[in-house]
């Protein structure tokens, strides 16, 4: 189990980075359900609940998440659940259990960039981007690519858009982490496929979206599905660990990508 | 009373969180808190231990090491004396057999001393090379216990520390080349089935302290109390009379608490601080440092006539003990015993099983205790030699189980009792297996299929398991029974009361149960499915000399006959004149008072039978096709434990036993770096079922009437925990051919072999058409 010496409850963002900054054993509270699993030892815990982290709110169709909500009220938000057809909630819904996600936190799942994590592959497919205390705004694609660095998450962006997406995972049990996750988002403009738990952390499969804003209505739907399916396995890294192979999990990433891809061009082939 | 569902007598208590536990009752004593250093290494020697900085942390009370405690032998097993467990364990010696092996012990004021203490311990090892793959155990150079170094075995079953041999056993019938060779159809296969966590609730702890009289006394989560007496008294050096163990609410253990990895190392923290001292185990501490399921290896071969009729059965069986011996070789043995009985019909057994160390976490007793890893490989086995010849598996197993009345052969009694082909005529209607087997088509990607298994297994250990119950009047009539039977969550202090209330004729509300206190009546302890089976036989005899003497007392009293009076609930009355009677107030209190004749009966039982009882369980899956995933669509268990003395009871306990196997079947993967080091540690590492993974278990119970039973009952605890890994690995042979013979049933392993048969779906023909 964690522990800390002195905890703080700063009333501002400057506060809290001043804070931040002054140790390397001062750290952030999330929800601390993954910092209980350690054994460090900090000096300051820095509570983020008087920031106005905490709630989710719409602004000319974008919507903003603050970083201290909860799994929980992501997963329930009126608003998130009508956005692209409930994508983000549709991933978060498969974290551990209802309590569970009571507890943890939307900013420190995003922050810290879990390889299996659930909620990362559907924000990216959905284009979002990040607002940090010190590096300010970046898409979340950036964030991810950029060396770890000591910052304070406090929003996640999702642009006005109106497509619809899909979110896929594969577990060896239903409390596990994926062995293998992923999202599709798709618009008349754009197609974002992004790939979790390789095991590495989602990622967006450039080619496989390009290939399908490319070809879509030239090539016959289950074709283009299969052939953008290759494409993305082909360009993503793979991994293995004691949840599955990497040949395992390449070969699922074809078939979790087919599931979410082929209704979602059907879909459109409908129209 | 016999046959309704009584609420647990502790159940609003446990609900409402009263302070029942261990670690509850040891909050108002200020205990020393004890923890122990840990081996890092597989095999080491230990150079030299520095303790000086440790001993310095404020707060720090003892740090113990070899060189301070008792050299003893002693094992942890609780098992009856004479055990057929290596002596192979010391309190603490300069070897060290298996990460996480105990290396130092700290006791301290507070958890935070006691942690800062440890980190502060420097242990100078001695690396050695070490054995971490069981099939490679046995004439291995690498030794895991010396041979000349004084392990014994009280009841020795071919301990043989050269070759890394704990025991060899072999059970025969028949002559087994001639009924191979005239059979018509031969299957064989190689098993191999992993360990597996108990995961209780409640982990490890035990908690001691002086008494009065300076005698060791512990309250301590543990399934035996006398075992644990005796077991902590040989580590110790004592006599027994110096220890009392006693055991409160325990948060469950399956097998898992039937060893004494907590109470040498408090007590000898009491011994030598003469403090209460305490120790809880971590839940990293549970998975790593007490014991698993034995690891096994079976090679089956079995063979039948052309029409279905089993001829041979033979099972050879490795069995992986880990660094210390403790059940190794009763698992080994009940491996055979609580498996062969069901297929006794056939001409020719052979089983020969060999138990070895290795450097790795202990083996030891968990629910189903070798029967749950042989049954699952021959229940397997079964249906790929039905399916040899043609025979639609229950049809086989209708043919060829043990029925009622079968004797001889390699049965030590004869089975007085089944309902077994009435348990699978059952659970064949339940699942609807004549609709379904063997597979439907739900889509293109998408199959369902069903399969079966059939299990028995022991009730109590014959002629060694015994129990002592007590039955007193109080002054105002009620009653005191005691007993030492180890409740563990199962309810079985309410079975008990419900069996005593039947024959005292009462609400179980009149009797007050007093359980496993080991300065009480003597009793093996929960483990071998005995309680409801050995210790109510021993309730009923208790209960009833208790009534011959209430009898014979009033009967004087009342002029008549003793054997023309009954006893109502509060009274003992003449059976053909009620108005004639004398209240139990009245008779508890005149026998109390001066009259040399205070009501109180003690009777023994001893487990000379150990009935088999029976199940049949019916999986019914979902294959994804493109995965390899399966989920359990759901789950029907039919069973045969005599009488259900209280069905709401007895269903949990089946409910609990299926999910355990579920777990055991899919998911539940124990994995170890190349250095022997377990890395599934946690429940974030080491999966079980969740309520998401187990969707519908469905029991019923299809009664016997067991003539050595108390009122016809056999047991239920481990037989329910067989069925379901061989019923799903059965239910995916079904569907696709598969033979699965190495637990658990991952996605990957399945989607391998789906690949190997070409059944996996979506080659990639349709992206490559559209590429012309
Ligand atoms: C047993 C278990 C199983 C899990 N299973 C899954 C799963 O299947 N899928 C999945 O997607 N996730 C899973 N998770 C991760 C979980 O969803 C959360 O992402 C994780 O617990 C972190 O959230 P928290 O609120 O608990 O963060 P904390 O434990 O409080 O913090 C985690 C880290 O983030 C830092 N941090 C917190 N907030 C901020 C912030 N605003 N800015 C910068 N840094 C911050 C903290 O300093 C800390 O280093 C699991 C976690 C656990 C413990």
């Amino acid at each position: 189990m964690f522990s800390f010496q002195d905890y703080a409850a700063p009333a501002t963002v400057e506060e809290a980075l001043a804070l931040l900054d002054k140790s390397r054993k001062n750290r952030i509270l999330g929800g601390t359900a993954w910092l209980r699993m350690s054994n460090l030892k900090l000096h300051t815990g820095i509570d983020l609940k008087n920031l106005g982290l905490n709630s989710i709110y719409e602004q000319d169709g974008a919507l903003q998440i603050g970083a201290c909500c909860t799994l929980r009220q992501a997963e329930t938000d009126p608003l998130l659940c009508g956005y692209c057809g409930g994508l983000v909630a549709d991933g978060i819904f498969n974290i551990v259990g209802v309590q569970f996600r009571a507890v943890a936190q939307v900013g420190a799942s995003v922050f810290a960039r879990y390889g299996f994590s659930d909620l990362l592959p559907s924000l990216l497919a959905c284009g979002a981007s990040v607002r940090l205390a010190k590096a300010g705004m970046m898409p979340l694609e950036d964030f991810l690519n950029r060396p770890f660095f000591r910052d304070i998450l406090l929003e996640i962006l999702l642009p006005a858009q109106n497509g619809i997406g899909r979110s896929a995972c594969l577990r060896n049990s239903a409390g596990d982490f994926a062995l293998l996750n992923g999202a599709v988002y798709l618009d008349h403009a754009d197609c974002r496929i992004a790939v979790g738990a390789r095991p590495q952390c989602a990622a967006l499969a450039r080619n496989a979206g390009e290939f399908v804003l490319q070809n879509r209505g030239s090539l016959p739907v289950d074709v283009l599905a299969e052939r953008a399916v290759l494409l993305a396995s082909e360009e993503l890294k793979f991994g293995s660990n004691m949840r599955g192979s990497e040949d395992y999990r390449r070969e699922m990433c074809n078939v979790l990508m087919r599931r979410m891809l082929r209704p979602l061009l059907g879909k459109e082939e409908g129209h | 009373m016999i046959g309704q569902s009584i609420p647990k007598l502790d159940a609003q208590a446990l609900v409402t969180g009263k302070p029942v536990y261990t670690d509850d009752l040891a909050a108002y004593h200020h205990a020393l808190i004890v923890k122990i250093l840990r081996s890092p290494h597989a095999h080491a020697r230990i150079r030299s231990i520095d303790k000086s900085h440790a001993e310095k942390i404020p707060g720090v009370a003892c740090i113990l090491t070899h060189e301070d405690v008792p050299h003893c032998r002693y094992t942890n097993s609780g098992e009856s004396y004479p055990e057929p467990c290596p002596h192979d364990r010391f309190l603490l010696e300069p070897v060290v057999r298996y990460v996480g092996d105990e290396v130092a012990i700290v006791a301290a004021e507070s958890e935070k001393a006691a942690a800062r203490a440890l980190e502060l311990i420097r242990v100078d090892y001695e690396i050695l090379p070490a054995v971490l793959d069981f099939t490679n155990a046995e004439n291995n150079p690498v030794l895991v216990h010396a041979p000349n170094e004084g392990v014994f075995m009280p009841d020795d079953v071919g301990l043989d520390c050269a070759h890394n041999v704990v025991s060899r056993h072999k059970v025969q019938k028949g002559d087994l080349s001639s009924a191979l060779s005239s059979s018509d159809r031969v299957v064989t296969g190689e098993f191999f089935t992993p360990p597996q966590s108990h995961c209780m609730m409640e982990t490890h702890r035990s908690f001691c302290f002086p008494d009065e009289f300076g005698r060791l006394t512990f309250w301590t989560s543990t399934q035996s109390p006398f075992h644990t007496r005796r077991q902590t008294a040989a580590a110790l050096g004592l006599p027994y009379n110096r220890i009392r163990v006693m055991k409160p609410r325990v948060g469950g253990a399956f097998g898992g608490k039937n060893i004494t990895v907590c109470e040498p190392y408090v007590g000898i923290v009491t011994l030598k601080t003469g403090r209460p001292a305490k120790m809880v185990l971590t839940r990293k501490e549970t998975f790593t440092a007490t014991a698993s399921r034995h690891e096994m290896r079976f090679r089956i071969t079995l063979g039948a006539s052309a029409d279905g009729t089993l001829k041979a059965v033979q099972v050879d069986c490795l069995n992986n003990t880990g660094a210390y011996g403790e059940d190794g070789p009763a698992v080994t043995m009940v491996s055979a015993g609580n498996m062969l009985p069901m297929h006794n019909r056939t001409d020719a057994i052979e089983f020969t099983g060999t138990t070895v160390y290795t450097n790795l976490l202990p083996g030891g007793a968990m629910r189903g205790y070798g029967a749950a890893q042989s049954t699952f490989a021959i229940e397997c086995m079964m249906d790929e030699l039905a399916d040899a010849c043609g025979i639609d598996p229950i049809a086989f197993r209708l043919k060829n189980c043990a029925k009622e009345g079968d004797t001889g052969g390699i049965l030590t009694t004869p089975i007085r009792s089944s309902s077994l082909l009435r348990c699978i005529a059952r659970g064949r209607e339940m699942i609807g297996w004549n609709e379904k087997y063997p597979v439907q088509q739900l889509s293109e990607t998408r199959l369902r299929a069903v399969g079966m298994a059939a299990a028995t297994h022991g009730s109590g250990v014959q002629n060694i398991g015994q129990a002592a119950v007590s039955i007193r009047l109080e002054e105002d009539g009620t009653y005191l029974m005691r007993s030492g039977a180890t409740d563990l969550g199962t309810g079985s202090d309410t079975i008990l009361t419900q069996i005593a209330a039947q024959v005292l004729n009462c609400p179980v509300s009149r009797i007050n149960t007093r359980t496993a206190d080991t300065d009480g009546p003597y009793d093996t302890g929960a483990f071998a499915s005995c309680t409801t089976y050995v210790t109510g036989n021993a309730v009923i005899k208790a209960a009833e000399s208790f009534k011959n003497r209430l009898f014979t007392w009033a009967g004087k009293r009342m002029a008549c006959p003793p054997d023309t009076l009954v006893l109502l609930e509060d009274r003992v009355a003449m059976q053909n004149d009620p108005s004639r009677f004398m209240e139990l107030s009245g008779i508890g209190m005149a026998t109390m008072i001066g009259d040399n004749a205070m009501l109180e009966a003690t009777e023994t039982y001893l487990c000379t039978d150990a009935p088999n009882p029976f199940a049949a369980g019916f999986a019914e899956i979902d294959l994804d096709l493109e995965t390899g995933k399966i989920d359990l669509h759901q789950f029907v268990l039919v069973v045969d434990c005599g009488k259900v003395i209280n069905p709401a009871l007895a269903r949990i306990q089946a409910e609990g036993g299926v999910v355990q196997s579920i777990g055991y079947a899919l998911y539940e993967q124990p994995v170890r770096d190349q250095k022997g080091r377990l890395i599934t540690d946690s429940f974030m590492q080491y999966k079980i079922p969740t309520r998401l993974d187990v969707r519908n278990i469905r029991v019923a119970f299809e009664e016997s009437s067991e003539p050595t039973g108390p009122f016809g009952a056999k047991s239920l605890g481990e037989l329910v925990i067989h069925t379901p890994a061989p019923a799903i690995a059965n239910a995916l042979f079904h569907a696709t051919g598969i033979k699965l013979h190495e637990l658990p049933m991952t996605p990957e392993k399945v989607y391998r072999a789906l690949c190997a048969r070409g059944l996996n779906k979506y080659p990639r023909r349709v992206a490559q058409e559209g590429m012309h």
